[in-house]
């Protein structure tokens, strides 16, 4: 069994939270722009794409 | 190894509490933020599509210091790390202030990246309050420090309602009370004992041994290998969607109400059910993660995300926002708790630890 030392532990976590900061500020900024220039609905619509994008990488990896 | 006494700290409860308080603060203002940020940039004269920015700057800050944090902790120890966060925040706060004085907007996105940047280095207080907690302690303080979010949950939404029109110029209360958060915090942890500096050349420091204990001396591999293991890839993914699912539609979610001509209040009330799901569960979304494992939690998550679109999708009455992002909230959590559980398989570490990181993150 392979053991992590602390430092390690935390440049795994800083990767991760990097990445996923990243994404979702990203994410945060295209939806502000598909909500102004499509609308409410259309926006719920993208994020349904996210949601079976989700749902089919669990799937998938299950 | 892990049951040798604490020297430095004389009162474990007391620093559990204000570092539990300190996490409370720092979410607090996320939520503050979250509910005040995209209307305080309609208020500027922003498009809709530039309000959401302000949420997206505060994340990308958020990102941005998450990156040389680790650096930052090590150097400058807990307290110099968390002192700059404070400073980042009172800047930012100030900024915020300064928009709505000018009316300039360019100064707000720069005070929502600096309140973000605090944001970065303020998830430590949550890892702190566990690393500076004893062994016998430590579930106790996983709980306090759970109760964090809870607390920022009805806090954020509470304090944007009582000070948005505080001062004559809308908002600027608000962002006033921002720094008021970043003081506190300040204050906490000049009292907090933290554990001594860690030295480079150090091995194993102290803490991290009483805070994570391993079966035996390492063989260590690079980040980069680590981080390329399809494990850690899925469960990332994973926790990344999640947020970024949850982060588009609550940054929009009260600009639209605006816009459908609800009061300010029912729109922080909606923000502040969808806050009390997301960190309500985290009480028992680990256990739950135990019992039956990391992807069908994940995945439960998955299938509420979808039920809350199709709420959000039919209508615009109060219950489809209200409903629609509570089960938003429920969903990150199951799906969010999940991902970076299944992140801590990927870097096999002992269940004690596993347990504890995965606790950890189901707070952010």
């Amino acid at each position: 069994m392979f053991s992590l030392q602390p430092d390690e532990a935390t440049a795994v976590q800083a990767v991760n939270d990097f990445v996923l900061f990243s994404v979702a500020g990203a994410g945060s900024l295209l939806s502000g722009a598909i909500y102004a220039a499509y609308g409410w609905l259309v926006l719920i619509y993208v994020v349904s794409v996210l949601v079976s994008v989700l749902l089919e990488v669990l799937l998938v990896d299950d | 190894m892990i049951a040798e006494k604490i020297s430095w700290s004389s009162s474990p409860y007391w620093n559990i509490c204000l570092l539990a308080f300190a996490w409370a603060l720092t979410l607090s203002t996320s939520t503050l933020l979250t509910t005040v940020g995209p209307l305080s940039a309609t208020s500027l004269g922003a498009s809709k599509s530039l309000a959401a920015f302000t949420v997206g700057v505060f994340l990308i800050g958020a990102a941005l210091s998450s990156v040389p944090s680790g650096w930052i902790f090590k150097r400058y120890g807990r307290f110099g790390g968390f002192a700059l966060g404070c400073l980042c925040q009172v800047i930012g706060s100030a900024l915020g202030t300064l928009a709505m004085f000018t009316d300039e907007i360019f100064w707000l996105y720069l005070g929502c990246l600096s309140i973000g940047l605090a944001q970065g280095l303020g998830q430590f207080y949550r890892f702190s309050a566990v690393e500076i907690t004893p062994v016998d302690f430590k579930s106790r303080a996983i709980t306090y420090v759970l109760s964090g979010g809870v607390i920022a949950a009805f806090v954020g939404p509470t304090v944007a309602n009582f000070t948005v029109n505080l001062v004559s110029k809308d908002y600027v209360g608000t962002y006033l009370v921002v720094a008021l958060f970043a003081g506190l915090n300040l204050l906490v942890i000049c009292l907090v004992r933290f554990p001594p500096a860690k030295g480079r050349d150090e091995k194993q420091s102290p803490s991290s041994s009483r805070s994570i204990s391993f079966r035996e001396a390492p063989e260590t591999r690079s980040t980069w290998t680590i981080c390329s293991q399809p494990l850690f890839v899925i469960s990332c993914t994973i926790a990344t969607l999640a947020h970024t699912i949850m982060v588009m539609i609550m940054s929009n979610v009260s600009v639209d109400m605006n816009h459908n001509g609800y009061s300010f209040s029912n729109s922080s009330l909606t923000l502040e059910l969808h806050f009390v799901a997301m960190f309500g569960p985290g009480f028992f979304t680990g256990k739950l993660i135990q019992k039956h494992g990391s992807f069908v939690v994940a995945l439960i998550g998955g299938l509420i995300f979808a039920g809350s679109s199709v709420v959000l999708a039919i209508g615009t009455e109060l219950w489809n926002y209200i409903v629609g992002m509570i089960l938003v909230g429920i969903a990150w959590n199951f799906s969010f708790s999940a991902g970076t559980v299944m992140l801590t398989s990927s870097y096999r570490v002992r269940w004690r630890c596993c347990r504890f990181v995965g606790l950890r993150d189901i707070l952010c």
